[in-house]
């Protein structure tokens, strides 16, 4: 796990990664678990706790064969406001908007799994689901931490 | 997405929305920003005097979430 810190974003290519990522998606199914190496993001600050609460009615809704409850995030691509918000909720990026990032090894080091939850609109979506943690106060604190700050719009 | 024919069925379309694009993933900031819309409509067009009227609009519950927003905001805008 890491400290609350901001990275810089990864310079290269959105085409690159796209290709490279819809490589890795294509050789994942949906509900099986992702690699430790794969980065996801959330919108929202990774110091939030609060965050990773369960949405009734969202979090717990079956996607496909993923019907675990957990909380929604996609999986990486440039790191990028500009990509990673339209991908996510089909929006160009606002003053106000936070991207937060993990490794899927860190969010496992957290007591969570990480499952490919694709949508017919959003292909990178993945669940955040409890594995040896739930999503209680004390689970909430340890995946907090598992995320770092990637980018704040202003 | 349904096409949007009556005022109702708009106003039916924003309580229950999610996100413009993935119906799974929930865009907090995303109705912020249509909230913020909504309050810049009716800070340019409302006259005083409608303004007057918006508590007979609102439930008991809603007016209970606007003071618990207009509270987050006025500490969020408090020095230290």
């Amino acid at each position: 796990m890491r400290e609350d810190t901001t990275r810089e974003p990864v310079r290269s290519t959105a085409a690159r990664q796209r290709e490279a990522l819809e490589s890795v998606c294509a050789g994942l199914r949906p509900g099986e678990p992702l690699p430790d190496q794969l980065e996801i993001v959330v919108v929202g600050s990774n110091n939030h706790p609060g965050n990773f609460v369960l949405r009734s009615g969202i979090d717990d809704a079956p996607i496909g064969l993923v019907t675990t409850p957990g909380k929604s995030a996609a999986i990486a691509t440039d790191l990028t406001l500009e990509t990673e918000i339209p991908k996510m909720f089909g929006r160009l990026p606002r003053g106000g908007d936070t991207l937060s990032g993990a490794f899927v090894e860190d969010i496992r080091a957290a007591g969570f799994d990480v499952l490919f939850a694709p949508t017919p609109h959003n292909p990178f979506h993945v669940r955040i689901v409890a594995k040896t943690h739930t999503f209680d106060a004390a689970g909430r604190e340890a995946l907090a931490l598992a995320f770092d700050r990637i980018v704040r719009q202003r | 997405m349904k096409p949007l024919k009556t005022f109702e069925d708009l106003e039916a379309m924003l309580r229950q929305w999610v996100s413009f694009a993935d119906p799974h993933l929930y865009d907090a900031g995303g109705m912020v920003l249509l909230f913020a819309a909504c309050l810049d409509n009716m800070r340019l067009r409302m006259l005083e005097a409608e303004l007057e009227d918006i508590d007979s609009y609102l439930t008991d519950e809603q007016k209970e979430f606007l003071l618990k927003l207009a509270a987050i905001v006025q500490r969020a805008q408090s020095p230290g």
